[in-house]
């Protein structure tokens, strides 16, 4: 494969304004975004956000009712025309995999590659089936295999057509854990090796975390904020988005003279107006045993591995006990006096 | 008994003894689907012309039968045949709001086995009686006695060649039918699947599937006018286009017969297809169709193979309906053109019931090895 001909001046996907309702509930409500070629973007939100939704409206599985969806700048999709889904070229891994119990799995792989030529087919199938370790494994049937192995076949069988598009709904969700982090790895190579633009869906930050090069995050049916991972976790622009991508400990205070009084001393909320209230989000990792600062005993301290969450009661202070992720290394026993210092990187400050 | 085990747990937790237990919780529970199973019974018997006549109660089949093939009456026939559909619109009524309430009811499903009650006294042996009396009387004894009647005849007469013609023309014209029929089944659940279960279409499949309701008799009644003036129609431009008389071709062949099983058993073809369907997943579809696969490659790659058990099922219980219909046969059939069941009947008619023995031994049979088969294949796993 050559970078030349899968470049492409145009966006591989732009959507424009897509409002979707069901019945008298809205889910979708003006979702706009183009996707960058070979790019692995990755829609996050809680359940009934509406992402769900945005991918089967880009499938064709679900008919837009309004706004604009186009790949490679051409539109496939609006109130007036929809293209079928088994005319748009994109392909689709699912959460139950969605193999074909009665195919063998070059079979399966064989499936979407009936354009090719019929002497090609079985050639490019097991091409397919050996970048994914599974060659040997071509006579056999889905259900002689192991989850993982289902999962890179379902891949496998997405990929073979060289679709415009990827889409994945929930990939790893029926995953156990430890697999779940090979498969993320394995999965993120095979896309960036076919350079295929790919949107992810998952309610797991961590797997978007992991994959994604851009993040949407959505709620209530809008795109609350879409950057990077880095930008998602070090700059959320709101509460939701903070406490989103990992736990946070709240703090609340009045706004004076361009900054929150805390427990910690002044934080700067240049953004907010003197006087109005301001909540303060701090990352348990933020919050760092030092050899001087704030004054607090360790109230309980549970083992992460590598690191511990502490549960710190601050003196003088009737704030609820805070939450500290530390290394494991220098461990305070339950009930030891520690100082406590803020890293301000991990410190959000918004309008209460 | 797919009622919740739980339900029943909590009735005896809070006091109630087995016997308070069955009359206030499970036989109102039950309530609804014995309501379902009395008007499927109701549907049959209205449906019956055979048992009937041969014991002397005119029923309202028995009389739309006679007054169409003694006196003659077609419009007669039909005015009783209107006043019967009257009656099967009544029972479907009753049988929807039935099972309305059985949803209702199957709600706290918990899909746990009752856990068996150990019984004490008389009250085992006579359970095991009861429960055996049914197959007794109502399949071993009648059986046993054709068994016999059948062998004393074979050894008698040997076996005769009108009941090899009449089970070669059973054979055929039930095969036939059913394949025609399943055909059909698999064209209404697949569409409707197609169509994400709207309620447009579930309507069509539900108008589909009223034939099952309506007796054979009604049928065919309401069948032979209209054959006839398209039978007309089509002999009148053969005439006009060919010049020649192509005569009563649908009314006066198996054809109407094929017809009318068609229509009666449809429903239960397009139901076991449904059911069997909705066994695979939607996402299935949406992969397929993601991978280019058009709605006929789908159903040619995807839902025939993956169906296959639920449609040699249907195959099997429509073959047998047909095997055994009656009413409709009786009606339709074209001259001098005898199934089993219609020399059976013929028999009967004529009191001499022990000639008709071999031919309901060989329905019989007909009707086993699909139970047989059905339950082999039931009890395997099904292969993944």
């Amino acid at each position: 494969m050559t970078l030349a001909t899968t470049l492409d001046t145009s966006n591989p996907l732009s959507l424009q304004d897509l409002h979707h309702r069901f019945g008298e509930h809205s889910v979708l409500r003006g979702i706009s975004l183009s996707m960058q070629v070979g790019e692995v973007l990755c829609l996050v939100g809680p359940s009934g956000c509406g992402k769900s939704t945005l991918l089967r409206l880009i499938a064709g599985l679900e008919r837009v009712q309004q706004g604009n969806i186009a790949i490679n700048g051409e539109t496939i999709a609006n109130a007036s025309q929809h293209r079928r889904p088994e005319e748009r070229d994109i392909g689709l891994v699912f959460q139950d995999f969605a193999l074909f119990p009665h195919l063998s799995l070059l079979d399966n792989v064989t499936f979407g590659l009936h354009a090719a030529p019929r002497a090609e087919r079985k050639t490019l199938a097991l091409a397919m089936l050996t970048r994914i370790g599974l060659a040997e494994r071509a006579a056999d049937f889905p259900h002689q295999l192991s989850g993982g192995q289902q999962q890179r076949i379902a891949l496998a069988r997405a990929l073979a057509p060289r679709p415009r598009l990827l889409l994945l709904d929930e990939p790893f969700s029926n995953l156990d854990v430890r697999l779940r982090h090979r498969m993320r790895l394995d999965t993120l190579h095979l896309l960036k090796t076919s350079g295929t633009a790919s949107i992810l869906v998952t309610h797991d930050p961590d797997d978007a975390m992991f994959m994604a090069d851009r993040i949407a995050l959505l709620r209530a049916g809008e795109i609350v904020q879409l950057g990077t991972p880095e930008d998602l976790y070090r700059r959320p622009n709101s509460p939701f988005a903070a406490e989103f991508f990992g736990d946070v400990n709240c703090l609340s205070g009045l706004v004076e003279h361009g900054g929150v009084q805390t427990a910690f001393g002044k934080i700067a909320a240049p953004q907010l107006a003197n006087g109005s209230k301001a909540q303060v989000l701090i990352r348990p990792e933020a919050i760092k045993l030092t050899a001087t600062g704030l004054s607090a005993r360790v109230l309980e301290s549970h083992s992460l591995g590598a690191n511990a969450l502490l549960g710190l009661a601050l003196e003088d202070s009737a704030l609820p006990p805070l939450q500290a992720q530390i290394s494991s290394d220098n461990l305070p026993s339950i009930g030891a006096q520690v100082t406590l210092t803020l890293d301000l990187r991990g410190v959000f400050v918004f309008a209460a | 008994m797919m009622q919740a085990s739980g339900v029943l747990e909590a009735a005896r937790t809070l006091g109630a003894s087995p016997s308070r237990t069955f009359y206030r919780i499970a036989l109102p529970l039950a309530r609804p689907a014995i309501a379902v199973g009395a008007s499927l019974a109701l549907m049959e018997a209205l449906n019956d012309i055979g048992a009937a006549e041969f014991l002397g109660v005119r029923t309202l089949t028995v009389s739309i039968y006679s007054t169409w093939v003694n006196r003659g009456s077609l419009p007669g026939a039909a005015q009783i045949a209107l006043f019967m559909l009257a009656i099967v619109i009544g029972l479907i009524t009753l049988e929807r709001w039935a099972r309305r309430h059985q949803r209702y009811a199957a709600s706290a499903r918990q899909t746990r086995i009752v856990s068996p009650q150990q019984l004490r006294g008389v009250g085992p042996r006579s359970l095991i009686v009861l429960a055996w009396l049914p197959v007794l009387l109502g399949f071993v004894l009648p059986t046993s006695y054709l068994v016999i009647e059948a062998a004393k005849r074979i050894q008698f007469a040997g076996i005769e060649a009108t009941i090899i013609r009449e089970t070669c023309n059973t054979l055929g014209i039930a095969a036939s039918a059913t394949l025609l029929t399943t055909a059909l089944a698999f064209v209404l659940a697949y569409s409707l699947r197609l169509a994400r279960n709207s309620s447009g279409a579930h309507f069509i499949v539900r108008c589909g599937s009223l034939g099952y309701a309506i007796p054979g008799t009604v049928l065919a009644i309401g069948l032979l006018a209209p054959l006839a003036w398209v039978d007309s129609g089509i002999d009148k431009l053969a005439q006009n286009l060919l010049g020649l008389s192509t005569g009563l071709l649908i009314s006066g062949s198996a054809a109407a017969l094929i017809y009318a099983y068609s229509a009666r058993f449809l429903a239960i073809g397009s139901g076991g297809l449904e059911a069997g369907l909705s066994k695979i997943p939607l996402s299935l579809d949406d992969a397929a169709r993601s991978l280019g696969a058009n709605a006929n490659r789908r159903a040619g790659l995807i839902h025939l193979p993956l169906s296959r058990p639920a449609l040699a099922a249907a195959m099997l219980l429509i073959f047998v309906d047909c095997m055994k219909e009656l009413p409709a046969t009786l009606l339709l059939r074209p001259l001098n053109f005898e199934t089993l069941a219609t020399h059976l009947y013929a028999e009967a008619s004529r009191g001499s019931y022990e000639s008709g023995a071999v031919a309901a031994l060989l329905i019989v049979a007909a009707g086993l090895i699909p139970i047989l088969l059905l339950t082999r294949y039931g009890s395997q796993k099904p292969q993944a």
